[in-house]
């Protein structure tokens, strides 16, 4: 699950590397502002002080920073999840992330992490997934169960993983087929 | 950056949303055809699917504008009202029909007249967020394109005019004009049932 303490100035300094993380996002295509008014931002921030308050024992002040990003941005990410520096969520609506991962984690929007069948716990609580560094999950991806999956992990548009995936593994959006009217389906390469 | 883009009169956005709400009652009069009097528009007005709609016109004008914060804020109103995240810089011809806001669409690009965006569906550059204030790498699709639900449109594509993208459909690659799109996941698989145990 994590540290067992959770300083502010920990709290601080991974909210700084997220900002950074996001900021990248935007000079990297030569964008310049878009940070301030970001509720990929705000989701981050609101899930690292709700982290702080529930380490802390502060149980009541976590729910209520939890469900206020729930309400403002519509990301449930629950303070029970320890999520490395460098978080980034960039739609956060219908964003749910429970289960643990390191740092670099990128999540698309519309999927996330949660709860399998079972009730084993790996590391991240039960039945939850436990994610290794720079894992990035596209959009409607989904990560469910005790599952382990590795460092550098890139899970395609739509998928849903239920297994445990290697160091580096790929994980590719189901096939698409397209056509004309009037014409034979043509398979996507 | 406090530019001032031209050519987006406030006429124009009335105009356009005139168009959404013409859409909206177009679909719903395929239940149920009605007269399209004041009180029929007024209704529709106060759908999700059309204050989405006017939220996101509202919030491209102040952003032709130049006047970024009242841009942002209208983009937060629809995300805190209707569930819809549209970047203000976004450009969308009228007769936007977005049935199912509250499912989290996702908007960031160029599109034509006519767009209908389904449940939970998203048109958005790779990793880029809803307060960038420009589209660099967002997709552009043209006129009467429809997107299915859950399906996905990403990065610097081009989709032509009449394409028709199915549910769960996730297109990375330019797709010309009529094209219609199927996920493989369009079929499931029925697990089989057991047999209730005889007595």
């Amino acid at each position: 699950m994590g540290p067992a303490t959770m300083t502010l100035a920990e709290t601080r300094r991974r909210i700084r590397i997220d900002r950074e993380r996001l900021r990248r996002c935007l000079t990297e295509r030569g964008i310049e502002g878009g940070m301030t008014f970001s509720p990929a931002l705000l989701c981050v921030r609101l899930y690292r002080y709700s982290r702080y308050f529930y380490v802390k024992g502060w149980r009541r002040a976590a729910r209520l920073v939890w469900q206020l990003n729930l309400f403002l941005t519509g990301a449930d990410i629950s303070p029970l999840s320890d999520l490395g520096e460098g978080l980034l969520v960039v739609h956060p609506f219908a964003v749910t992330i429970s289960g643990s991962a390191g740092k670099g984690l990128t999540v698309e929007g519309w999927g996330g992490m949660g709860g399998g069948m079972s009730l084993e716990d790996i590391g991240a609580g039960p039945g939850l997934p436990l994610l290794g560094d720079d894992v990035q999950l596209d959009r409607s991806a989904m990560v469910l169960g005790a599952v382990r999956v590795g460092h550098g992990v890139r899970i395609g548009p739509g998928c849903t993983v239920v297994r445990h995936l290697p160091d580096g593994a790929r994980v590719e959006a189901p096939a698409v087929r397209v056509r004309r009217a009037g014409e034979q389906d043509e398979a996507l390469p | 950056m406090t530019s001032r883009e031209a050519g987006y009169a406030f006429a124009e956005l009335r105009r356009e949303l005139r168009e959404d709400i013409d859409a909206y009652l177009g679909f719903a009069s395929e239940y149920a055809p009605d007269r399209r009097t004041f009180g029929k528009r007024a209704s529709a007005f106060l759908t999700p699917s059309v204050l989405a709609c006017f939220w996101y016109r509202l919030s491209h004008y102040a952003h032709r504008r130049g006047w970024r914060r009242l841009a942002f804020a209208c983009a937060w109103a629809n995300l805190l009202t209707t569930r819809a995240s549209i970047a203000p810089a976004s450009r969308i011809g009228g007769g936007l029909y977005l049935p199912h806001p509250s499912t989290g669409i996702v908007f960031q690009g160029t599109a034509g007249r006519n767009l209908r965006l389904f449940a939970g569906s998203g048109v958005a550059a790779r990793y880029l967020p809803m307060s960038a204030r420009e589209l660099r790498g967002a997709p552009r699709l043209g006129d009467d394109v429809s997107i299915g639900a859950k399906a996905f449109v990403g990065g610097a594509v081009t989709i032509g005019t009449g394409a028709r993208i199915g549910f769960n459909a996730f297109v990375d690659r330019d797709l010309p004009p009529g094209a219609i799109v199927v996920s493989a996941h369009v079929r499931s698989r029925v697990a089989e049932v057991d047999q209730p145990p005889r007595r």
